[in-house]
């Protein structure tokens, strides 16, 4: 857990109140965690371990959206490394639209600063369509991330040309910083039966 | 002066290009050795309108051009001489004639289906006692009724073997020979009285098609002449005028081809411890074929240029004709010597593009016919 | 129908090389079609039917009409190309915004296709991300199409299976589900005289700060080799 104060915070504390507009910058990391029959996905157990460090690295809050899991998912989230889960409910039929809606209105809800998602060709579906609706930037099959502490930048390496060279993408401005990875590029954490966290449901 | 090539001729060049690499490049062999093009190969260059590429679309030709077709042809001659002279000899001579001086019904009746390649054509000149000396020729065209009665025979003909509509040259009055006593005809390979020999056997081109044409009592309507009766010698030699350019357009695709074999070869063969590439000789060689070959592309292009400005190219034809077959001769000859032993085997191509090349100093008029025009030219000229 | 296909020119990997010293890639010939876009175009000309309309669509500069020219010679019966200097330079997020402005101003397509990643970078966002901007339904790594009906049936490579989409849609085709035809002469001469239309990004109805190097999120600060 960071030490750090917000702006948000400090403005509180001083009983500063702003404009709508002027929210508090966007702080913390959101992994987006799929399942497949029932389990987590190891795409995003492997981005989720990436988004862990991250989140050490920034001194932020983890937290992972859920789709279409219950309660025992949470928890396994929460032992491989996830501060908190928040569970979505999985649009019946998981199509791309409703999906990167689903998730786009949790991520403007939480206002995370990055998000990131294992590469699944489900995420590669659905995370441009959630960039694009935030109107954010997305580095889409990152091979490797490597997060920043002083500019608080996750920089992508993605192969160019079939592998002939690398390119370290960050993305400075908008948030949140999407990350799309490339596939197998995660690292699966391992689980610590001792970690708490807290689960909450989305409303619908 | 711009010398880029326009948008459509780049893409023009870029389909033909890989139209050879994937459908006759991997043939070029096969159609050596079984000395004929296969009828699915026919078919493919029939649907990519190989068959009508220099003629106006009003008539079903593509509208390319003489620059787009000896663009063409540079690209089929990279890939196999016996495709290129097919495709030439139908085009350049075959259904020039009727392009050039044959009436507009004559026009609309025969040039779609040639354009399409429906139909073939063939130029049908040359006799046994006719070659060099074409105003020998001893055809004879008689007057009855309402057609011509054709009796003689054509010997050596391109496309003889598979031509629809062969335009042949006849006598009509032995009294003027070449001043008014040749008529041109467009014959049909279906009239009564029309009859092929058999195939020639040949040092190359082996995929091209050549033999003797008979024709015994043969009527021909007199709506079949092409341009004035009489005058059959002019429209010859208008036709070949603008023949012999594209020859050029193939020598300079082989040429190419040529090249970068030689130079694939001299980078890998390893001798006295390097490349062959590093070895002065070939480097010579290289240089001097390139040097060869930059000339006739830079002459080639500018002759059709002249000639889509519709401008005489007479004695440009001629040289280009002339000076592009004996360059190819030369680069062949060092591509054979560059790849040393490899160049003598049938494993390789280049034996048969040395063997494909030799005609092109003898056919479409021999490279001392060409001489005689350029000479000629240059004497009435008074200069260069 | 109306059909759109983005097609995005692309450096040609047959003819580029690696410079090691300056880490970067050198062009030797002209900039191609993505290949999957080629793929893209093939599916929408197998599509057509009488009356309907092919128009493709293309972020580049004037080395892009070559791209654009090879589309039309396929059978796409036109083009526009925003070569709008501000355009350029752009990522993802801001070339999708041109793309869908662009889709917009040419008025209501039934199908839009487009490839599902290109060799550059092998994302695939601007498919899903254009479909997002149009309000649309899309699918990626579509191998097989059928339209009948107001909707398309489709299947796909990888673990996404086959589905049904209402039209408007928007699919995102696998590089190599089909062989794109050669066209022959006479398409390639029909090409050359095919009209193309430059939009500026102002007659899009966007603003230069969309678009282009101004309007992209994501920026590409080095370049290097790879390890091995």
């Amino acid at each position: 857990m960071s030490d750090q104060l917000s702006a948000q915070d400090l403005m509180a504390a001083f009983g500063i109140s702003l404009e709508e507009e002027a929210v508090g910058e966007p702080r913390g990391v959101m992994v987006i965690a799929e399942t497949t029959s029932g389990a987590v996905s190891e795409a995003s157990l492997g981005a989720l371990g990436l988004a862990r460090e991250i989140a050490d690295t920034f001194g932020a809050r983890l937290e992972a959206l859920l789709i279409g899991g219950g309660e025992e998912s949470a928890q396994a989230l929460i032992r491989r490394g996830a501060d908190a889960v928040l569970l979505a409910a999985a649009p019946a039929e998981c199509d791309a639209a409703a999906c990167s809606s689903t998730i786009a209105s949790a991520v403007q809800a939480r206002s995370p600063e990055v998000l990131l998602f294992g590469g699944s060709d489900s995420a590669r579906d659905v995370a441009p369509r959630v960039a694009q609706r935030l109107g954010t930037g997305l580095i889409g099959g990152a091979r490797q991330v490597r997060a920043e502490a002083d500019e608080r930048l996750v920089v992508g390496v993605v192969p160019l040309f079939g592998g002939r060279l690398l390119g370290e993408f960050a993305c400075p401005a908008k948030r949140p910083q999407a990350i799309l990875l490339a596939d197998g590029a995660g690292r699966i954490p391992s689980e610590d039966a001792s970690r708490q966290g807290e689960i909450e449901r989305l409303a619908a | 002066m711009d010398f880029t090539f326009s948008e459509e001729h780049e893409m023009l060049r870029d389909m033909t290009r890989k139209f050879v690499d994937n459908e006759v490049k991997p043939l070029a062999r096969q159609i050596d050795e079984e000395e004929r093009i296969p009828p699915e190969l026919m078919g493919k260059l029939r649907e990519q309108g190989f068959f009508g590429i220099p003629f106006s679309e009003e008539y079903g030709g593509v509208g390319a051009g003489e620059t787009g077709y000896c663009i063409v042809l540079e690209e089929m001659g990279r890939g196999s001489a016996s495709v290129a002279v097919l495709l030439a000899a139908h085009t350049s001579i075959g259904v020039m004639g009727i392009y050039l001086d044959g009436t507009e019904e004559q026009k609309q009746k025969y040039l779609p289906e040639l354009c399409s390649g429906e139909k073939i054509a063939a130029f049908a000149l040359t006799e046994p006692g006719a070659g060099s000396d074409a105003a020998a020729i001893a055809t004879t065209a008689v007057p009855d009724g309402d057609d011509y009665v054709l009796n003689g025979s054509k010997l050596y003909i391109t496309n003889g073997d598979i031509a629809d509509v062969v335009t042949v040259f006849a006598v009509t009055d032995k009294g003027l020979g070449v001043r008014g006593g040749i008529t041109a005809f467009i014959v049909e390979s279906s009239m009564p009285g029309f009859s092929r020999g058999p195939r020639e056997k040949k040092m190359g081109i082996r995929g091209s098609g050549t033999c003797e044409l008979f024709f015994k009592d043969m009527r021909v309507p007199k709506a079949n002449v092409i341009g004035k009766i009489g005058l059959g010698f002019v429209t010859a030699m208008k036709t070949l005028d603008v023949g012999r350019l594209s020859l050029g357009g193939a020598c300079v695709g082989a040429c190419k081809e040529l090249i970068d074999l030689s130079i694939q070869h001299a980078s890998q063969r390893v001798q006295f411890g390097e490349p062959i590439i590093r070895k002065q000789a070939i480097q010579w060689m290289l240089a001097e074929m390139a040097g060869d070959t930059f000339a006739m592309e830079s002459m080639v292009y500018r002759a059709a240029w002249m000639c889509d400005q519709g401008i005489k190219v007479s004695r440009e034809s001629a040289i280009v004709k002339m000076v592009s077959s004996e360059t190819l001769d030369r680069v062949v000859d060092k591509a054979v010597q560059i790849h040393g032993g490899m160049g003598y085997m049938q494993d390789y191509p280049i034996e048969m593009m040395y063997r494909d090349a030799r005609i092109n100093r003898i056919f479409e008029g021999t490279n001392e016919v060409q001489r005689m025009v350029i000479a000629g030219d240059l004497a009435r000229k008074g200069r260069f | 129908m109306r059909i759109a296909i983005c097609v995005k020119p692309v450096p040609d990997l047959n003819t580029a090389y690696v410079s090691k010293s300056r880490a970067e890639l050198v062009e030797q010939s002209k900039r191609v079609p993505n290949p999957a876009d080629e793929n893209a175009v093939a599916v929408a000309v197998s599509l057509r039917t009488e009356g309907d309309e092919l128009v493709v669509f293309t972020v580049g500069a004037d080395t892009a009409v070559d791209a654009l020219r090879r589309a039309l010679a396929m059978g796409v019966d036109r083009a526009y190309l925003i070569d709008d200097p501000a355009a350029q330079g752009g990522d993802a997020l801001a070339d999708a915004t041109v793309l869908a402005a662009a889709l917009n101003h040419a008025g209501a397509f039934d199908l839009i296709l487009c490839g599902s990643n290109s060799i550059v970078a092998n994302t695939g966002q601007v498919g899903p991300r254009i479909a997002e901007a149009l309000g649309i339904p899309h699918a990626t790594r579509v191998t097989v199409v059928a339209v009948a009906d107001g909707t398309v049936a489709i299947e796909r490579a990888g673990a996404l299976g086959a589905a049904k989409l209402a039209l408007p849609a928007l699919l995102a085709v696998e590089p190599g589900c089909n062989t794109p035809r050669l066209p022959n002469a006479m398409a390639v001469m029909k090409a050359s005289k095919k009209a193309i239309e430059r939009p500026s990004v102002v007659d899009l109805g966007l603003s230069p700060d969309e678009v282009g190097e101004a309007g992209a999120a994501v920026r590409l600060r080095v370049v290097e080799l790879p390890e091995t």
